[in-house]
């Protein structure tokens, strides 16, 4: 019994030899045409139209402690053309740091419809870590400014809660929204900011290193935050129009 | 004889490695917890429940249901009561099997969210594209689909669209890919639709299987990135 037992093994170890054997690379000969002539490679830059975002990641990284570095360094798409696209500061739309929480916006190059990775951070320890990403590609354009004075009029919505505070974009091919809802003791005033009126508030309005402005205000304990790549006059026009910061259907006033 | 036992009871300790492995791939699924947002009511037996994931692939880590389909009154019979032999005379679908509960269907797949981090990030998965799903009959003939619904019980007909505004969050742990597949859990049905006559004898009839969405759902995956 033992001995056919043997000779079964033998034999599929026998087997198994023949069959790689058989599979290994270079054992097809190639037919050889004499004369054969090699078209030139020619390189193709892939359009863009119709290559969208196929994987977002988000890498480990070092430079902790510049909130823009980290998310330039930590953040990397594949597009459904095969590229790979590491985001640079042309890519940067805009940032907030309210306390130690903060929000890059990138929009995504090379993409064939207009796409933003709107990324939330949180820093812990002098360090910035990425918590969350909204992703919108601008493609099913909604109308409906719901009494908003949005600058566009045609857009796509999204939303993300970070941590305690709620964050909205409003996003249309050239232009970026962020309207947020924090709470009020996380704020403290920035630096250099102009104090203006909103709606009965004492507001304050900055602008980034991106030149793009920014306005704050403190409601019921609540702060409102809003910013984007609009003019001053466009977003003083949308801060008058925000609804009360405690009316259940913020940032929306006719929902 | 003692080779006999050696050989017999390696043969059976393979054969238990063997079958045991099988049978702990098949039932290793833990149940997938099924969320009902939006107000949607769960309305479900545990037995429907079970249908609405047992079906889903390995990567599968939880179901959200967003919309419900409105249900409709079954047809309880042509007959006219009180006589038997009197039908309303129409169309009927007849002899019919459910084929299928809450089965999802996919619409789109959202982008791939890949987290090499060392912590937990949150990505809000949307589409890039708008995509219905709707009732599907397979039979070439024309059929009334409130025939087809009185029958089943809910509007199979109705349809469903993904927009890329309804982002649904998913938390990617460290070393994980996530990504959220759209689309609906569907009802399968096989059946005839046939010609009831006022004697209530049947008339002309084609086999017509049918499928429609009872709920807009998403389902959320989990991979690991190596």
């Amino acid at each position: 019994m033992k001995h056919v037992l043997h000779k079964l093994v033998f034999l599929l170890a026998v087997f198994l030899v023949v069959l790689q054997g058989c599979y290994e690379p270079g054992n097809e000969v190639a037919p050889v045409t004499p004369n054969a002539t090699v078209a030139p490679i020619q390189s193709v830059i892939p359009s863009p139209e119709g290559t969208t975002l196929k994987e977002l990641v988000i890498k480990d990284g070092s430079a902790g402690h510049n909130i823009l570095d980290t998310a330039l360094e930590q953040v990397e798409w594949k597009l459904t053309n095969g590229e790979d696209v590491r985001p640079s500061k042309a890519d940067l739309l805009l940032h907030t740091e309210i306390g130690s929480q903060g929000i890059v916006a990138l929009k995504i190059p090379k993409s064939g419809q207009t796409q933003y990775n709107v990324v939330a951070l949180a820093k812990t320890d002098s360090k910035w870590t990425i918590t969350s990403v909204l992703d919108i590609p601008v493609f099913n354009l909604q109308k409906n400014k719901q009494g908003l004075a949005l600058p566009f009029d045609q857009f796509e919505i999204g939303k993300q809660k970070i941590a305690d505070s709620d964050i909205w974009a409003f996003a249309s091919d050239t232009k970026l929204v962020l309207i947020g809802l924090y709470p009020a003791k996380i704020f403290t005033t920035p630096e250099g900011a102009e104090n203006i009126a909103v709606n009965n508030h004492n507001a304050w309005l900055t602008t980034t290193t991106e030149g793009v402005p920014a306005i704050y205000y403190i409601e019921n304990e609540k702060l409102v935050g809003i910013t984007g790549n609009l003019s001053e006059v466009e977003l003083k026009k949308l801060a008058m129009s925000l609804p009360s910061a405690n009316a259940a259907s913020f940032p929306a006033v006719n929902p | 004889m003692r080779s006999f036992k050696v050989i017999s009871t390696s043969v059976l300790a393979l054969t238990m490695a063997f079958t045991g492995t099988i049978v702990s791939a098949a039932d290793a699924s833990p149940d997938i917890p099924v969320h009902f947002a939006n107000g949607v009511k769960n309305d479900l037996s545990p037995q429907e429940l079970k249908s609405l994931t047992k079906n889903l692939p390995p990567t599968a880590t939880n179901v959200t249901i967003m919309e419900s389909t409105s249900r409709v009154d079954k047809k309880v019979s042509s007959k006219i009561a009180p006589s038997g032999n009197a039908c309303e005379p129409g169309y009927s679908y007849t002899d019919t099997t459910k084929t299928g509960s809450y089965v999802f269907k996919l619409a789109e797949a959202g982008s791939r969210y890949i987290n090499r981090t060392g912590s937990n990030i949150t990505f809000t998965s949307t589409i890039g594209t708008a995509k219905t799903i709707s009732g599907e009959g397979s039979a070439k003939g024309e059929f009334d689909w409130k025939v087809i619904e009185a029958e089943v019980g809910f509007k199979i007909s109705g349809s469903y669209t993904w927009t890329t505004s309804e982002g649904i969050s998913v938390t990617v742990r460290p070393q994980y890919q996530g990504w959220i597949d759209y689309g609906t859990s569907n009802d399968y049905w096989s059946g005839y639709y046939t010609y009831v006559r006022s004697d209530c004898t049947e008339g002309s009839s084609f086999f017509l299987k049918v499928n429609g969405p009872r709920y807009k759902a998403t389902v959320a995956h989990e991979t690991r990135v190596y």
